[in-house]
């Protein structure tokens, strides 16, 4: 059997499961219809990274779907859960312990930067930013507001640059070369990322470390204890030069990209001490707080290579942007991100269900409740600092 | 707005070749209306048209002519010892019938209570190709949105056997076979989780099997139509000849039903790996006769169906499960 036949039969099998959970025919099928999209053609659209895709007039079709219309509420004590293999296994992959590891400046000048697990980074076009500077909220009460500030990095979103990509053979060198040199331009003057690697897997500081970029925008995630909202300061921004392929499917990137990405993210893990869980997509991060609903951007939303670039699978990852802030998805979000990421959606909803068990009210009500809070967090944040605004 | 509000403004209109049926979602359940997609013209005079306004029978006055619409045509009918018209035929709008599209406007509106409110949706029905055909249902489909249109409701079609599994597989997920046998066609649509992987219809059903029998028998299809749904039971032991007739030609169609499912699996490609056997469930006026779940589920077992079917069902009303399936359809996106 195929992988992505057997992608596709693993997701059915979380779906039916969640669906038999639901009592109610008609959310049932409501949610069924949104969790099944990707088996039927889907015409919906996402605006993938601002940067680069003129904003054509192309909009999401599917909004009706929205996810507190499909999810039963259950008010109550919590009932135990007995859950399908595919989300037991996406839990077990998340369980070990972490380990950091060891990686050192070899040798520094103003142009380059070389590493001792073999990582060189080329300088040149460095450039600063306003310094990093951020509040972090609890993750197991996020109605409290903002608890501190810091200025260490919590993590790394990973980003593609969404442009242009030509064949890549020998026969395009030049043509390869010039657009990346046109983009590692156009990424410095936005400020839009501290890392972008580029096609033959040359990694470019862009934003210097100790300063925020803008690559993250609207964004929610959190850790065992810590939420983080909006991410251009409280995480680094890489990306690579590629574009996202959608769906089930080959990551994008080049295998000189990929060896690339895991000697970045090693060094920053080792030099940060980055939690490998905090190492995650833009797509899981992105929200949109206008419809409150989260993926506003899709890159990476499928087939970032987590394994090669030595990290677990964090797609499994539940997405906070839901259970913690109240954010919903619709249809073309699971059209877009595959079954790995619908095994978390389906977690995620679970951890909300339970918080608002635990709390004696229904499910629909806390989400409300957890969407105010947001809003007064962002508030709050945009009183201090300028990453409130995102 | 709240919930029970959008529920009012939503119908599922069930437009098959024989009847219109629309659902609405109210307090207590679900509420249904119904119609003959037929209609009947007689020469004007005042002395009918006095006559019909005063036993409110549904009727337009046109061109020297009477047309008296829906189920009342029947009756009138009969009266006249005449055949009633029907501005469908074969499961889409009857090209033969020049005042068709006017004809089902009526009958809509009968169905649902006049005209559409604001924000007022309906869902209705369409048939799916025939087996092996490809699909060319544009014009019906456009005509049947420009109608409701006009009459002021906003529209999305749904495939006829998909809104039978929509009304009567939701303990199975919405997974499973829906059979509308009709009036025209037999619609069959495979569904899984809600998604519809395989639809066809089959062109023959209940309009079959009338005209097959007045035929033979000499009767008028009209009245064939009116036995077979009123008294009839499919056991293959008839009191008289004219039942023997519709039994002879019911097990036909059940047998030419049964042969496209094996074509129709048989050929499909691209079909999910499914887990454990599939319900069946079977609707329309067509099978409601007592005995046509037995008999049909008795020919499917001697025949090698390609999927294993865990059961035959008949839906808990076959005459209005079209509708509340295409009333679920549209309420699961409002």
């Amino acid at each position: 059997m195929g992988s992505a036949r057997k992608a596709g039969l693993l997701a059915a099998t979380v779906v039916d499961w969640r669906a038999r959970r639901i009592e109610d025919p008609l959310r049932r099928l409501r949610y069924l219809r949104v969790a099944t999209v990707d088996l039927r053609p889907s015409t919906a659209l996402r605006r993938p990274r601002w940067h680069f895709v003129a904003l054509a007039g192309l909009v999401l079709t599917a909004a009706a779907y929205a996810v507190s219309h499909a999810v039963a509420s259950r008010g109550g004590t919590p009932v135990p859960v007995r859950r399908p293999p595919a989300v037991q296994r996406a839990e077990r992959n998340l369980a070990s312990a972490e380990r950091f590891p060891d990686v050192w400046l070899v040798e520094q000048n103003a142009e380059r930067e070389e590493y001792s697990n073999g990582l060189q980074i080329d300088c040149r076009l460095a450039v600063s930013n306003r310094p990093r500077s951020y509040a972090v909220f609890d993750a197991t009460g996020p109605e409290r507001g903002p608890i501190e500030w810091r200025k260490d990095p919590a993590g790394i979103v990973f980003h593609t640059t969404e442009s242009l990509q030509v064949p890549f053979e020998p026969l395009q060198n030049s043509t390869l070369q010039h657009i990346t040199g046109g983009l590692v331009e156009y990424v410095r003057d936005k400020r839009a990322y501290h890392f972008l690697v580029d096609r033959f897997g040359r990694v470019h500081r862009i934003v210097r470390e100790g300063d925020a970029a803008n690559h993250a925008g609207h964004s929610v995630w959190a850790d065992d204890k810590w939420l983080y909202l909006n991410l251009n300061d409280s995480f680094f921004g890489v990306s690579f030069e590629a574009q996202t392929h959608h769906g089930e499917g080959n990551t994008p990137i080049t295998p000189a990209q990929a060896r690339a990405g895991a000697l970045l993210v090693e060094m920053l893990r080792a030099r940060y001490r980055l939690p490998a869980r905090n190492c995650v997509t833009h797509a899981q991060v992105s929200v949109n707080p206008d419809n409150m609903q989260i993926g506003y951007h899709t890159d990476w939303a499928a087939n970032f290579p987590f394994s090669e670039v030595g990290l677990p699978d964090n797609y499994a990852r539940p997405l906070p942007g839901l259970y913690l802030c109240g954010f919903v998805y619709d249809r073309s979000y699971v059209a877009l991100t595959g079954p790995r990421i619908l095994a978390a959606i389906e977690l995620s909803e679970e951890r909300l269900e339970e918080a608002a068990a635990r709390r004696h009210i229904e499910a629909a009500r806390y989400r409300e409740y957890l969407q105010e809070e947001y809003r007064k967090n962002i508030k709050a944040l945009k009183r201090e600092t300028p990453q409130g605004d995102a | 707005m709240t919930d029970t509000n959008k529920s009012n403004l939503a119908i599922g209109l069930d437009v098959g070749t024989s009847r219109l049926v629309a659902a609405r979602k109210t307090e207590q359940g679900f509420q249904y209306g119904t119609q003959l997609n037929a209609f009947l013209t007689v020469p004007f005079s005042r002395v009918t048209e006095n006559a019909l306004k005063k036993e409110g029978v549904p009727h337009t006055v046109e061109d020297s002519a009477i047309w008296i619409h829906g189920t009342d045509s029947q009756r009138f009918a009969d009266l006249l010892n005449s055949e009633i018209r029907r501005p469908m035929r074969g499961g889409f709008l009857n090209s033969g019938e020049p005042d068709s599209i006017k004809v089902m406007s009526e009958i809509v509106k009968l169905v649902t209570g006049g005209g559409g409110k604001a924000g007022e949706n309906v869902c209705f029905t369409v048939a799916a190709p025939p087996l092996g055909a490809e699909p060319s249902l544009t014009w019906h489909e456009a005509t049947m949105k420009q109608v409701l249109a006009d009459l002021g409701f906003q529209s999305r079609a749904i495939n006829e056997g998909l809104a039978v599994v929509y009304s009567e597989l939701v303990d199975c997920n919405f997974t499973g076979i829906g059979i509308s046998c009709g009036g025209g066609l037999c619609n069959v649509c495979f569904a899984y989780l809600s998604v519809p992987m395989l639809s066809f219809s089959v062109p023959k059903a209940g309009d079959f099997i009338d005209a097959s029998a007045a035929a033979v028998s000499g009767e008028r299809a009209n009245r064939i139509r009116i036995l077979k749904e009123q008294a009839f039971n499919i056991n293959g032991r008839q009191a008289n000849q004219l039942l023997q007739v519709i039994d002879v030609y019911y097990d036909d169609m059940i047998r030419t039903l049964v042969a496209a499912l094996i074509e129709g699996f048989h050929n499909a490609k691209n079909l999910p790996q499914l887990p454990r056997a599939i319900p069946l469930v079977l609707s329309g006026g067509t099978a409601a006769p007592k005995g046509f779940r037995e008999r049909f589920e008795q020919i499917l077992k001697e025949s090698h169906f390609p999927i294993a079917v865990s059961e035959v069902r008949l839906a808990a009303d076959p005459l209005t499960a079209t509708a509340k399936g295409a009333l679920m359809a549209a309420l699961s996106e409002m």
